[in-house]
């Protein structure tokens, strides 16, 4: 079964490298938090992908509105975070996240930590 | 990934311009707290970016722009026109570069770029302590030592909720090494109090991996918060007894020591469940433990690197080519007598002598890998045959070349099957005369000098003299009135199509085999000694060559020709004069030591008479017989690195491969069991 997972981030570029580094999924884009809520309702998702700044509802609060939604309260949830500091990964955590990739990052690592927590 | 440099261009270029409108924005309108929110986001999009496609020079400068931005947003720094110049002046710099990629920066972009970072650095407060990277989950590719971990995992009770599957993390566990776990369900509550969204359940580790301990925490680092995670390194020495259980329990605190002092008597695990004391659960892991340390210790000291053999093959050639050239600089040495060459060449000599050994030793192999697979054999063919036996086993140690343990297999498997078949009486037979019922059988591996002797040992009925002897006067290997000594009918049971079995069996009896038996041994320079008592049984003794590459040799010339007889069957050599040389009729005998034995001159073997008489002669013995080989001269001792003559070596039975000389010249290497089994013939004829 092929995993569905969807990224979020209002850089383009960074959609596309998530898009290109996973062959292996069926990645779905959206380029704002908004975009995201409105699509989640209508697509199964397995597993988010989310940038923490973004303009509007920002990743945090994505996070945690997507925690509270019944068909993705029990999905992994990963923040990505330029900010290697720890109050942002802590409030992402309390937020509901699985897991964080520092930004920065590579496919191999991006792959490894969809691994990690897709299987 | 150009594509996705061509959008990245694309979205810098939009973000470059969204900077550019918000900072007059902002120069405008100080306090516009939104614009200054949407100067750092696009210039953090940017670094984001940026970094994926490894821009380093972009991203330093967009990490300290925004930092300068975030200090603006938390009201630390006003804004004023010196301000708004270095930012304007930053996202010309950051235009610049984006337009620049793919080419080297020029040297004037450099000094502009380190000159403005300085200048933004003035407005930040130097922060204590560098840039930290904090690893994000990567992956450790070290290779490392292997090590033993025990691992103790207790995740936070709302792993669920945070997504986390912990099956995964054991399975991430499991790609790291070899691992056993062991389900911890001590945290379950009462059905009452049970929540199905939390995770009671905890898990015990033992894992060996040598990916370092880091790598095992990079797994948990998800679930590290509210988790209760133990890694500990075992310190596992290779020779030490695994721990006992009771010590491993105490190591990881599941019962204190004074209180384990308690249950110090045997069957402890079993007695700490009995008595609610520590659950089976963490028995069962600690078994777990002691077992992955056990397994460990044997990893530890069988640390063995796989090499194809024929590498070790190609290396023993070089070596060979190296002791040949070796003694080609000896023999120059020599001649030329010059003191300051003769101590380098001595020191090359020892050395050369030291590798030859370590690589010769390098295809050194157990014969138990041999001996095990005996096992097997004898199991079945007794009970085919319908006996009683036991195989036993001596000597699984003893180091033999790989290519003699090869090819010695198939003449070990005859000896034993004959000393089943033929050797060891029925269980009944064996009971009426007073033998156990179950007859052994001992395999027996050791070492004499520069051979490593194995005896195939049997207490069964023996040879029978006899039935041998009249068998081989049927087929006309002997005349029926030739005297032999008993040696001498033994070997008769070498003779090609003789068979004493009374009926024939699928497993021994047909009369193939002993004689490709003793073809077998002699074509690995080995020898077949037969000892037998009627009604007590037989051993076959097997003497080989520790290898076969390169063998210590003694030269001796003959018409000009040089030959090698090896030093192993060697007795000793003698100068031959008109007294110890006797003619008797046609029979070519020397006197030695008040007997005779024949003599067998090599230039009568192959030419190359030189006129005179041999006036030296090495007396050689295989098995028994022995016989002198008369030479014109004995040069002495020879390191003889021995090659294959393919066809050319079967032109004589009596050669057995050649040698490369130290000046050059090949000498042949001479089969002395031929050459004794051709004397030996030669005599009999003679006498006949």
């Amino acid at each position: 079964m092929t995993h569905t997972i969807m990224a979020v981030d209002d850089s383009q570029s960074i959609r596309e490298i998530i898009k290109y580094a996973l062959p292996g999924y069926s990645v779905i884009t959206a380029a704002s938090g908004e975009a995201a809520l409105d699509r989640i309702p209508t697509e199964k998702i397995d597993c988010l992908i989310t940038d923490l700044h973004m303009p509007g509802i920002d990743g945090i609060e994505l996070i945690r509105r997507v925690r509270a939604l019944p068909a993705t309260a029990y999905i992994p949830i990963l923040m990505l975070t330029t900010d290697s500091s720890d109050q942002k990964k802590i409030e992402g955590k309390h937020a509901g996240a699985t897991g964080w990739l520092v930004k920065p990052f590579t496919v191999a690592q991006l792959s490894a930590v969809i691994k990690k927590v897709l299987g | 990934m150009d594509k996705h440099l061509e959008i990245f261009e694309s979205e810098a270029s939009d973000l470059l311009t969204e900077i550019e409108q918000v900072i007059l924005l902002v120069e405008d309108n100080p306090k516009d707290a939104d614009a200054i929110n949407r100067l750092f986001r696009a210039v953090h999009t940017l670094k984001g970016s940026g970094g994926m496609f490894s821009l380093t020079e972009l991203v330093d400068l967009a990490h300290d722009l925004e930092a300068v931005l975030d200090r603006i947003r938390s009201n630390e720094l006003t804004i004023n026109t010196a301000l708004i110049n270095i930012i304007l002046v930053s996202r010309d710099m950051l235009q610049e570069l984006i337009a620049n990629i793919g080419k080297a920066n020029t040297d004037d972009i450099k000094i502009r770029l380190s000159a403005l970072r300085e200048g933004l650095q003035k407005f930040l407060v130097p922060k204590t302590g560098a840039k930290e990277e904090i690893a994000s989950a990567s992956q450790t590719a070290l290779h490392m030592e292997l090590a033993l971990y025990r691992i103790t995992f207790y995740p936070n009770e709302n792993l669920y909720q945070t997504g986390m599957d912990p099956a995964l993390l054991l399975k991430e566990l499991q790609g790291l090494g070899r691992s056993a776990e062991t389900v911890y369900t001590d945290k379950i509550p009462p059905l009452s109090g049970f929540d199905p969204s939390k995770c009671y359940l905890g898990w015990g580790i033992i894992l060996e991996t040598d990916k370092g301990i880091d790598a095992i925490r990079d797994i948990f680092i998800f679930v590290e918060d509210g988790s209760l995670i133990d890694i500990t390194r075992l310190d596992v020495l290779p020779d030490e007894a695994a721990p006992r259980l009771g010590d491993i329990l105490v190591a990881r605190g599941d019962i204190a020591r004074d209180e384990i002092e308690k249950f110090a008597i045997s069957k402890i695990g079993q007695r700490l469940v009995e008595t609610n004391t520590v659950s089976s659960e963490k028995i069962a892991s600690s078994l777990e433990e002691q077992n992955a340390v056990a397994r460990h210790q044997e990893a530890l000291k069988r640390e063995c690197i796989r090499v194809p053999s024929d590498k070790l093959d190609a290396l023993i050639n070089l070596v060979g080519e190296l002791v040949t050239n070796q003694a080609r600089i000896d023999q120059i040495a020599a001649d030329i007598n010059n003191p300051t060459l003769s101590a380098p060449v001595e020191d090359i000599n020892r050395l050369t002598a030291e590798l030859r050994d370590i690589v010769l030793n390098v295809r050194m192999v157990q014969i138990g890998t041999l001996f095990s697979k005996y096992k097997r054999l004898v199991r079945d063919l007794s009970r085919d045959l319908g006996k009683e036996l036991d195989l036993v086993t001596e000597g699984e140690e003893t180091e033999l070349d790989k290519t003699v343990i090869d090819r010695l297999g198939e003449q070990l498997v005859h000896i034993i099957r004959n000393s089943v078949d033929h050797g060891i009486e029925p269980p009944d037979e064996r009971e009426r005369i007073g033998k156990p019922r179950r007859g052994t059988i001992l395999l027996k591996a050791g070492h004499r000098g520069a051979h490593v002797v194995i005896n195939v040992q049997d207490d069964g009925k023996g040879l029978n003299t006899e039935a041998i002897r009249a068998q081989a006067v049927k087929r006309g290997i002997v005349s029926a009135d030739q005297e032999l000594t008993e040696k001498e009918v033994f070997r008769l049971i070498f003779a090609p199509g003789l068979s004493t079995a009374t009926k024939v069996t699928d497993v021994s009896g047909r009369g193939v085999g002993m004689d490709s038996v003793l073809k077998g041994v002699e074509s690995l320079r080995g020898t077949i000694d037969i000892q037998s008592a009627e009604g007590q049984g037989t051993t076959f003794e097997l003497a080989l060559p520790l290898t076969l590459a390169i063998i210590d040799g003694l030269l001796v010339e003959s018409g000009k020709q040089r030959y090698v007889i090896p030093l192993c069957v060697v007795e000793e050599c003698l100068e031959l004069s008109g007294e110890t040389l006797t003619v008797e009729g046609a029979r070519n005998l020397i006197e030695i030591r008040g007997g005779t034995i024949p003599i067998l001159h090599l230039y009568s073997l192959f030419g190359g008479y030189s006129g005179g008489e041999s006036r030296e002669a090495v007396i050689v013995g295989v098995g028994d017989a022995s016989v002198a080989i008369g030479v014109d001269s004995i040069i002495g001792n020879h390191q003889t690195v021995i090659k294959s003559l393919g066809e050319l070596g079967r032109a004589s039975p009596c050669i057995s491969g050649a040698t490369i000389m130290g000046d050059g010249n090949v000498a042949l290497i001479l089969d002395a069991a031929e050459i004794v089994k051709l004397a030996t013939n030669e005599e009999k004829a003679k006498v006949a």
